[in-house]
């Protein structure tokens, strides 16, 4: 009699509790996990969403967007593709599965700018300033000043103790501390300052001024990065890295 | 500044020749075979008297070029000029093309028949065979001459000889048949040059206008007995857009012409320059509305006669490969606002928006036109597809009627894997990767990262930055501080006092409650007497406690500080020696006393 009495309420709060279990909101953490579950299993637009709504909890995890840069690829998206791989060099430059992923999505673009390869000074440079990245570098940089007046002081501290060795050391770590304070001037310039957008739609048609009107210079496809140089209402000016340079309507292009 | 205009100068043109040289390097891998054409003109007419141009043209993808070759073996013709050399390229859609062209002036031997034999053409780094011409060649009497436009007189004494000339090709055409236009000029003098002072409304139809070299392709002819030398001046291809009778308006020309002296002792002006007005005959064109009858839904606007090839530039490929599909329309018309042929695209395939080449040109009088899309097809799934057939529907002015051309594709096999098979079955020797493909996800090692901004935004990390330029003052006061002291003996010394002391009281307080007595005792008395001694710059070895408070009273301590001093010491020996007299209690208490005495001490020095 009792149980028959108490059935009710237990009925209610067990769905009480489902209904509190099933309305809570997932973490960006179980999203991203789900996302990946999905990908998995095929499941490449499920996948796509799950990182998507991940993102828009304001994470900014190179891992996100590099996953969710494959689920668009799978999905024939390769502009989107570009896109998040773009965002995710950008949070982790040194990445060698971001990088490796850009230059196949790259290779599938049907546009091809050709340009000069830097030298391969140049190239083992750049190479070694987005392994280190801004923030070690930035590091660096305080470091080697830290340490240069460690050595000012010790020199500084006893009476005629100031010795050649002292200003060699000195000199030596102020030439590294500003080398190094180039290097991520440099870095940081052109990972966060230089303004890229990847061509989304099929076929943009890059016009020789901002406005529909104006006759059209060349035309680009679907994945292509282009550096935006400025902007005037809902158009934007983009370059090409072999120096052509137009206007293209905000709606075709998305900024990284 | 002449100076650096000049090397400004040459690095543009250093500039572009390395462009050229690049241009010209660019591999021929993939590039259609160029196209070689050869044929004379006047395509029709010829007669023994006729100036024949026998014209050599080779056209394709990057830069070609055509070294003049051996006319051997010509037919009742014979070689009275050139060749002239002329060369066009193109960068359109991201293509290089060029044009190579040889004009040789030929002259009939006879009236009969002539043969051009086909022609070995040095082509890049390979070859290619023109097809051979023939034709008939008139008696020049046979041949009716040419004659003066309607409303041109013949010159009257002293007055130049010169006279334009504008043909349409046809007199009735359909709406949106070309119809080719050409204005000549005709002189017996030589002419300086001329410009246009007229030319005629066209607004009812859609004008595309055809290179033309006036002295590369001028000819001579005769009219009316007279040889003249020609020279097309303009060319173009008229697209009517609507159905009526039109009326086409003279073109007026003003040539400047040289005109021979008829004064026998003019020995040095060597005739002098005129300028003369001409003006062309007005012209007629008839054009009839396509017949609504029969329109395929498919037509375009398309009206000439044309053929329609279609090629996959592989029959192969992977998933999410790109496989370009290039339809090509060309014939006799003009294509220049031609939609592309239909193409159905089935599903599991990507279409990508294709990219347009076109081509117009006159050939023999006739409009021809070439134009090309070149699809992106990306499969997404693996299987056989079959491509549908490609469709161009266009309207056959000759017969009055709708056609269309058509072009079949052979299947596209997509593979899962979207390597050849044949590279899976390397085997054997160094490791090689197969094929390219996507890394795959990665999974969450940590919490994730949400947005935050660079170290070097923060403003702890600015202040870190700065704050080794704050070193610099600080060093120098610390070593201006340090000289100092070294200056000032008795300073010196009283640090060093202290310093001893509280060492040795901190040694003590370890052994506050250590068993050693003894030890705690000697520590006590040790930072005490060092104390002084250093203070006053003596020995510790032998100062008594006399000597002590002498120092002591040396420096007018009173005589409180003085009896304590003593008192404590004294009881550090009498502890040391009956060790039981000093327990845990009186020995912090001792210790408490000689801490304090240091205390007042360095308060009062």
């Amino acid at each position: 009699m009792r149980i028959a009495r108490l059935a009710p309420a237990a009925t209610l709060g067990l769905l009480l509790i489902a209904a509190g279990t099933s309305a809570r909101a997932e973490s960006p953490e179980e999203l991203v996990e789900r996302g990946n579950s999905a990908y998995e299993a095929g499941d490449y637009a499920g996948a796509a969403e799950a990182y998507r709504t991940a993102l828009r909890y304001g994470v900014r995890d190179p891992i996100v967007e590099y996953n969710l840069g494959n689920a668009e690829f799978r999905l024939g998206s390769l502009g989107q593709a570009i896109l998040r791989y773009e965002r995710a060099r950008r949070l982790a430059p040194a990445d060698p599965d971001v990088r490796a992923n850009l230059s196949f999505a790259r290779s599938q673009c049907l546009d091809r700018v050709e340009i000069a390869p830097p030298p391969t000074v140049v190239r083992s440079i750049v190479l070694a300033q987005d392994r280190l990245g801004p923030d070690r570098q930035a590091w660096a940089v305080l470091a080697t000043l830290w340490l240069a007046g460690a050595v000012l002081v010790a020199g500084l501290w006893r009476p005629g103790g100031w010795r050649p060795l002292h200003g060699w050391l000195l000199a030596g770590l102020l030439a590294v501390a500003a080398l190094v304070f180039a290097s991520w001037s440099v870095t940081v310039e052109r990972v966060e300052r230089t303004h890229l957008a990847v061509v989304i739609d099929d076929l943009v048609e890059v016009l020789a001024g901002p406005g529909e009107n104006n006759p059209t210079l060349f035309t680009v496809h679907e994945g292509l990065t282009l550096e935006v140089r400025a902007e005037r209402e809902e158009w934007l000016q983009v370059s090409l890295p072999n120096g052509l340079n137009g206007w293209v309507h905000r709606s075709a292009i998305a900024t990284v | 500044m002449r100076r650096r205009d000049r090397l400004r100068s040459r690095a543009v043109g250093a500039w572009w020749l390395a462009l050229l040289a690049g241009v010209a390097a660019l591999p021929a891998t993939g590039q259609a075979p160029p196209q070689v054409r050869a044929y004379v003109e006047p395509a029709e007419g010829i007669s023994e008297t006729t100036s024949i141009r026998l014209v050599l043209e080779v056209e394709g993808s990057g830069n070609v070029t055509l070294s003049p070759p051996r006319l051997a073996g010509l037919v009742n013709l014979r070689v009275v000029g050139g060749p002239s050399t002329s060369h066009n390229s193109v960068w359109s859609n991201g293509r290089f093309s060029s044009m190579s062209r040889l004009v040789y002036a030929l002259q009939a031997e006879g009236p009969g028949p002539a043969e051009i034999p086909a022609i070995e053409l040095a082509v890049g780094g390979g070859s290619r065979r023109t097809q051979p011409i023939r034709f008939e060649v008139a008696a020049a009497r046979g041949v009716p001459p040419p004659t003066r436009p309607p409303g041109v007189r013949a010159p009257g004494a002293g007055e130049p000889d010169v006279f334009a000339r504008v043909e349409l090709g046809e007199d009735e055409a359909w709406v949106g048949q070309s119809v080719p236009l050409a204005v000549s000029l005709y002189a017996a003098e030589q002419v300086l040059g001329f410009e246009f002072a007229r030319v005629p409304s066209l607004a009812s139809f859609w004008v595309e206008e055809l290179e033309v070299d006036p002295g590369d392709e001028s000819y001579r002819t005769a009219v009316e007995g007279r040889r003249y030398l020609v020279y097309p001046l303009k060319r173009q291809v008229l697209v009517p857009q609507t159905a009526g009778e039109f009326e086409i308006e003279p073109h007026a020309l003003r040539i400047q012409v040289r005109q021979r002296s008829s004064d026998p002792f003019d020995l040095f002006s060597f005739g002098r320059g005129t300028t003369v007005l001409r003006t062309t005959q007005p012209l007629k064109l008839r054009v009839r509305d396509l017949p609504a009858a029969g329109r395929p839904a498919g037509f375009g606007g398309a009206v000439g006669r044309y053929t329609l090839a279609a090629t996959l530039d592989r029959r192969e490929a992977g998933v999410n490969d790109a496989v370009a599909l290039k339809a090509t329309v060309e014939g006799e018309g003009f294509l220049g606002a031609a939609r592309p042929p239909e193409l159905s695209v089935p599903p599991g395939l990507k279409l990508f928006e294709p990219k347009v080449g076109s081509d117009t040109r006159a050939v023999r009088g006739r409009i021809a036109s070439r134009r090309t899309w070149e699809w992106i097809l990306v499969p997404l799934a693996p299987g056989e597809l079959q491509l549908p057939e490609l469709r161009f529907d266009y309207f056959d002015p000759s017969r009055g009627e709708y056609r269309s051309a058509q072009a079949a594709l052979p299947p596209l096999v997509v593979r899962r894997d979207g390597s050849p098979d044949a590279s899976l079955a390397a085997s054997g020797g160094e490791v090689q990767l197969q094929r390219r493909e996507l890394a795959f996800i990665k999974p969450l090692r940590g919490p994730l990262r949400f947005a935050s901004e660079r170290v070097h935004r923060s403003s702890g990390f600015l202040v870190l930055l700065v704050l080794p330029a704050a070193w610099v003052p600080l060093g120098v006061a610390l070593g201006r501080w340090r000289a100092r002291l070294a200056g000032n003996r008795g300073l010196a010394r009283a640090r060093r006092a202290r310093a001893v002391a509280s060492k040795r009281l901190r040694a003590a307080r370890r052994l506050l409650h250590e068993d050693d007595s003894a030890t705690f005792q000697e520590e006590v008395a040790r930072a005490l007497v060092e104390y002084v001694a250093d203070v006053f710059d003596r020995s510790a070895a032998g100062l008594s406690y006399e000597a002590a408070d002498e120092l002591l009273a040396s420096r007018g301590l009173d005589a409180e500080i003085r009896r304590s001093f003593r008192a404590t010491l004294e009881s550090c020996d009498f502890a040391r020696f009956v060790p039981q007299a000093a327990k845990g209690e009186r020995r912090a208490e001792l210790l408490r006393e000689a801490t304090e005495l240091v205390e007042r001490l360095e308060r009062v020095r």
